[in-house]
């Protein structure tokens, strides 16, 4: 317990450095990205052990759902007000997602195949 | 206070009870995100609490998933080699598949005639939403439909990303992660997490550049739309 304390205030520091950054430079990014991207450069350095934020980041990820329920609830609130547009926008989501989700799979899937295929092939190194 | 304090406590006791109830009814209906929302929506309901207060009390959770969104520096620092191998998989997948994603989305709102404001406030839904917000600000967007959309996009992603796996047989981490972190951002990349660390670091990469890409990308298409008559 008091572990994952101790570790979330490692990351905290680093998401109120992040959030620091941000508002002085004005930068057009979120405090949490510019966070993890210092905290990445600590870890590259050395500057942080891994075994500092290991069991918090293991602790986030099964649990990350929750944190997005309070958004899921906001769906509820949101679709009410669009009601009237439902139809619509239900039919963009479903169509445009699907077109997407699946190009850009298969589109990883082909460059995948195709490089290993060329690895056999010994065209590529 | 102590009813804020309420809805964090009963968002957090109705997430587990979710989680119970799924280990013996596994299911897509019956997973923590579904059933959970839909528990406490009956709750604010019944109790005729406004979605407003419901929303100002769960704040810090909020506040939270900003935080341990830093963590995800972790996994990536674990899995550097691997993504580094494969960047140039990853940056040409998510380029086509944002620009997809925003073309498709202008043309769904254009052929069902929803008019400029739709049309520009779809454009950064595969973005995070924080950074959709401004983006959808700087373009000329409404950031509310954006939200909106946002929101909607991830859970639809959610849904029928392991359809999109079983059907087209996509069995690559890569493909995986990206296809979650493109089409669900942070939601995805949860997801993706659930699936394995490769997936889940390639989703939490996915996301960041995604919303860099479809930055680069509304800014190039955006003036196209203003000349549109529509």
């Amino acid at each position: 317990m008091v572990r994952y304390f101790a570790q979330f205030l490692t990351i905290l520091v680093f998401y109120l450095l992040g959030n620091g950054l941000v508002t002085w430079f004005s930068l057009p990014l979120s405090g949490s990205i510019v966070g993890m991207v210092l905290l990445f450069i600590a870890l590259i350095l050395g500057v942080c052990d891994l075994k500092w934020v290991e069991s918090v980041a293991q602790l986030h990820i099964k649990h990350i759902t929750l944190l997005f329920i309070p958004f899921a609830v906001g769906i509820w609130h949101f679709t009410r007000i669009f009601r009237n547009e439902g139809v619509k926008l239900s039919a963009i989501l479903a169509v445009s997602s699907l077109v997407v989700l699946f190009i850009t799979a298969i589109i990883a899937e082909i460059i995948e195949t195709n490089s290993k295929r060329g690895k056999r092939n010994g065209e590529n190194d | 206070m102590v009813t804020k304090i309420f809805y964090v406590i009963i968002t957090v006791l109705f997430y587990f009870f979710a989680k119970k109830v799924n280990r013996k009814k596994p299911g897509l209906l019956f997973s923590p995100i579904i059933l959970t929302p839909v528990m406490l929506i009956v709750l604010l309901l019944i109790m005729d609490i406004p979605y407003k207060e419901y929303a100002n009390g769960t704040y810090p959770l909020n506040e939270l998933l900003d935080v341990v969104t830093v963590a995800l520096a972790i996994p990536l620092y674990r899995n550097w080699s691997f993504l580094a191998k494969n960047w140039r998989v990853i940056v040409c997948s998510l380029a086509a598949g944002s620009l997809i994603a925003v073309v498709s989305g202008i043309l769904c709102t254009y052929l069902l005639a929803m008019g400029k404001d739709y049309m520009l406030s779809i454009i950064p839904r595969i973005v995070t939403i924080p950074i959709a917000v401004s983006l959808s600000e700087s373009i000329g967007g409404t950031p509310a439909i954006t939200v909106l959309f946002s929101m909607l996009t991830c859970f639809v992603g959610v849904f029928i990303g392991p359809a999109i796996m079983k059907h087209f047989s996509i069995k690559h981490p890569l493909s995986i992660g990206m296809m979650y972190g493109l089409g669900a951002q942070a939601l995805g990349t949860a997801k993706a997490f659930q699936i394995g660390e490769k997936e889940g670091t390639t989703s939490s990469v996915s996301y960041i550049l995604t919303a860099i890409l479809t930055v680069i990308w509304a800014l190039i298409l955006t003036p196209f739309i203003h000349t549109l008559n529509v």
